[in-house]
């Protein structure tokens, strides 16, 4: 797990990050998240859609800064973060893509605030799985998946070039 | 050495003719006489080519005895006679070149055709004491920002299609202002009463702007808030003010930055503006620099500004043959070769 | 004020910083209000130039030109966070030229300029309408030489050719006005801009009334 905090909300505590290999109770997460489980104060992503680590720390960012400015779109800053991988402003299509299913066997754990100590033993309880190192998860990453998401072309293979229309679509992701 | 020029200009509806002296020893600009007389048209009207060249025609010459007697000279003092080549409206312009032609032949003087643009920076130059500024230039007729480089005044931002000052007139026109003294100061009297700020297009592209949609726009609205007394004549004087002449700062202010000056100085009629001048003063004033402005004597068309700049080109050798001493209507800015500065 | 950033230019309407963000370096663009500005209209047109920046980079960047990457976008401050581009603007390299003898001055105006155009004719496809194009808004990244251009805070998207001749003839007159000695360049980059952007016969055609307008305008309204 990494713990940091964010250079432009350093009051917002906190940000930890950690990655989950071989999950086997994705089902019983996702189940406890619909049902808005308040134990759950976590963003739990599917690890294939994420490029790379850059990729996340954006979708923090913008999930925190717009839970600051009261302007969150969905009901707290961890679905924040979740809906802010997507670059769309569907909020049932991105959850459901960025988010985890019933089969899930790879996530990536954002928690914002607390400290970390007690984060990472209250993962270690919930989730089913080994903790891994997060040099890792791009590994993980399934790119024909993540290209169709981010609707990028086929002939962008460069994955610096893909990284910069990631991030470039979540930038704008709320900008009108 | 003194050197005595006067200058004819008759470019748009104010006739000028002006005399001044140039001291080489000393440096000194003096300023001899500064006579005009203006073709003011009705409200809602505009003043058109053929009335505006009778007028010229008509007054030309009590302006000139008038001119001549305030200097208190003698024709043989005159050295050059500088008449306004371009730009401008084509008959107007013709009446009183013709008038500088024939005194060039009477008093067997040499002519200077002059650019009224050069003109009115030379003159703004001169009086303000400005070295080398951005110049906004703002007129009935034209809108340019420009700053000298190499012998040439270059024009780095210019309106796409009117200028600002035929903006306001014509809007004026719209709300039945009278033109006495100018379109434009009626407005600005009326603006100081605006209170609701109404939006407006706004066209920058770059340094280079753009006024005719503002027009038709606040034309429409014009027409549709007016009488229902959704707003007020003054508030769209204001509104209409605010909006185009941010413009004007902000093209301003980017042309500064872009070469580094710290120095403004606005020229033209529309110049006279204190909205105008303060706003730009605000931008400016934030940048550590300075705005250098002229009131109505020299802001508006007058005839000491052709003789100054033209007498500036003569001492460096240059005249303009009688066969070539006909007018033309689009002159630019940067067409001159200035001669006389480093 | 932006935070651990370093203040590298005071533009005319914003503070352009260097500053860390989340692991990378950024520059920042910060706008700032003008007070000769009516309030209602400062706020418009700042919030209109920082969406319109923002989106603008990124409809580039997808359609393969060169730009800042944009990393994130802070509407309640006006402003922008993007990729810091280690580079040199086209304005100072042609200033510096004065040092280098003819042969290699040429050589490298002329690959300026057909980067140039290919970068124009990319941003005209994706109908992008830059707004400011002067040679202080273009830059050779140091590590590829790519062409990147960058200040998109008057840019804006249409398809007509009107708009993209006055793109070219902003840039034209800054060749004209700021490298009189360089005047020459803008031929061979309309040259390839011609070439490489398909629909650009109007744009052309266009370009050249653009160009008489500016010369030909008549006083009389």
């Amino acid at each position: 797990m990494q713990s940091f905090s964010l250079e432009l909300y350093p009051l917002s505590g906190q940000i930890h990050i950690a990655l989950y290999t071989n999950v086997k109770n994705s089902a019983d997460l996702k189940k406890r998240l619909l049902s808005h489980d308040q134990e759950l104060k976590y963003a739990f992503i599917d690890a294939k859609v994420v490029l790379d680590k850059f990729q996340l720390l954006v979708a923090v960012n913008n999930a925190v800064h717009y839970e600051m400015y009261s302007k969150l779109k969905t009901h707290n800053v961890h679905s924040e973060i979740v809906y802010n991988l997507s670059p769309t402003t569907n909020i049932s299509e991105s959850l459901r893509r960025f988010g985890i299913s019933d089969s899930t066997s790879e996530i990536i754990v954002v928690k914002v605030g607390g400290n970390n100590v007690e984060v990472k033993s209250h993962l270690n309880t919930l989730i089913d799985g080994e903790e891994s190192s997060l040099d890792v998860f791009s590994r993980f990453a399934d790119r024909s998946c993540i290209k169709k998401y981010y609707k990028i072309s086929n002939n962008i293979n460069d994955h610096e070039e893909i990284l910069n229309i990631i991030i470039g679509s979540l930038a704008i992701k709320n900008v009108n | 050495m003194r050197h005595i020029a006067i200058g004819l200009e008759g470019s748009a509806n104010k006739l000028g003719i002006g005399i001044v002296a140039h001291d080489d020893v000393t440096g000194k600009v003096e300023i001899l006489s500064n006579i005009r007389h203006t073709h003011i048209t009705p409200p809602g009207t505009g003043f058109l080519p053929r009335d505006t060249a009778a007028h010229h025609r008509e007054h030309v010459l009590p302006v000139l005895e008038n001119a001549l007697r305030e200097a208190r000279i003698t024709i043989k003092d005159i050295n050059v006679i500088c008449f306004t080549k371009g730009p401008g409206m084509g008959a107007p312009l013709a009446s009183v070149a013709i008038v500088a032609r024939t005194l060039s032949l009477l008093w067997d003087k040499p002519l200077v055709g002059v650019n009224h643009c050069i003109g009115h920076i030379e003159m703004g130059r001169e009086i303000t004491g400005a070295e080398n500024p951005v110049v906004l230039y703002v007129s009935g007729g034209n809108t340019q920002v420009i700053a000298y480089a190499e012998k040439r005044y270059r024009i780095f931002g210019e309106t796409l299609d009117i200028a600002v000052g035929n903006c306001l007139d014509r809007f004026a026109r719209v709300l039945n202002l009278s033109n006495d003294p100018s379109p434009g100061y009626n407005i600005e009297q009326a603006a100081k009463s605006g209170k609701t700020f109404i939006e407006l297009p706004y066209t920058v592209k770059g340094m280079d702007v753009s006024f005719s949609g503002i027009l038709s726009y606040i034309e429409m609205i014009a027409q549709d808030q007016l009488a229902s007394g959704e707003c007020t004549p003054e508030d769209l004087c204001f509104s209409l003010q605010e909006t185009i002449f941010a413009m004007l700062v902000e093209t301003t202010e980017r042309a500064m930055a872009h070469i580094g000056s710290k120095e403004v100085l606005i020229v033209g009629g529309v110049g006279c503006n204190l909205r105008l001048q303060e706003m730009m003063m605000q931008m400016v004033g934030q940048r550590g620099g300075k705005v250098f402005a002229t009131d109505e004597r020299f802001c508006i068309d007058n005839g000491i500004m052709i003789a100054h700049a033209g007498l500036l080109a003569f001492r460096t050798g240059f005249t303009t043959k009688l066969e070539e001493s006909f007018c033309t209507q689009r002159f630019r800015t940067d067409e001159v070769y200035v001669s006389w500065r480093d | 004020m932006i935070d651990n950033g370093v203040l590298i230019k005071q533009g005319a309407e914003a503070r352009i910083y260097i500053a860390p963000f989340l692991t990378r370096k950024a520059i920042v663009k910060e706008r700032f209000s003008k007070s000769y500005r009516h309030p209602i209209l400062d706020k418009k047109l700042t919030a209109r130039r920082v969406t319109q920046e923002a989106r603008c980079l990124y409809k580039c960047r997808r359609s393969g030109l060169d730009t800042p990457v944009v990393y994130f976008v802070d509407t309640e401050n006006s402003t922008i966070y993007m990729e810091y581009v280690e580079g040199k603007t086209v304005k100072d390299i042609l200033q510096e030229q004065s040092d280098d003898d003819e042969e290699t001055s040429r050589l490298k105006n002329e690959e300026i300029a057909n980067n140039i155009g290919i970068a124009l004719a990319n941003m005209h496809a994706a109908d992008v309408i830059h707004g400011d194009l002067t040679t202080s808004n273009l830059l050779c990244r140091d590590l590829t030489g790519s062409l990147v251009v960058i200040d998109f805070g008057l840019s804006y998207v249409s398809i007509l050719p009107e708009d993209k001749a006055v793109d070219l003839y902003v840039l034209e007159r800054t060749f004209t006005s700021t490298h009189p000695n360089s005047e020459t360049m803008f031929a061979p980059i309309l040259e390839i801009y011609t070439k490489k952007y398909k629909d650009s016969g109007p744009v052309i055609s266009k370009l050249e009334e653009v160009r008489l307008r500016g010369r030909k305008r008549s006083m009389v309204g």
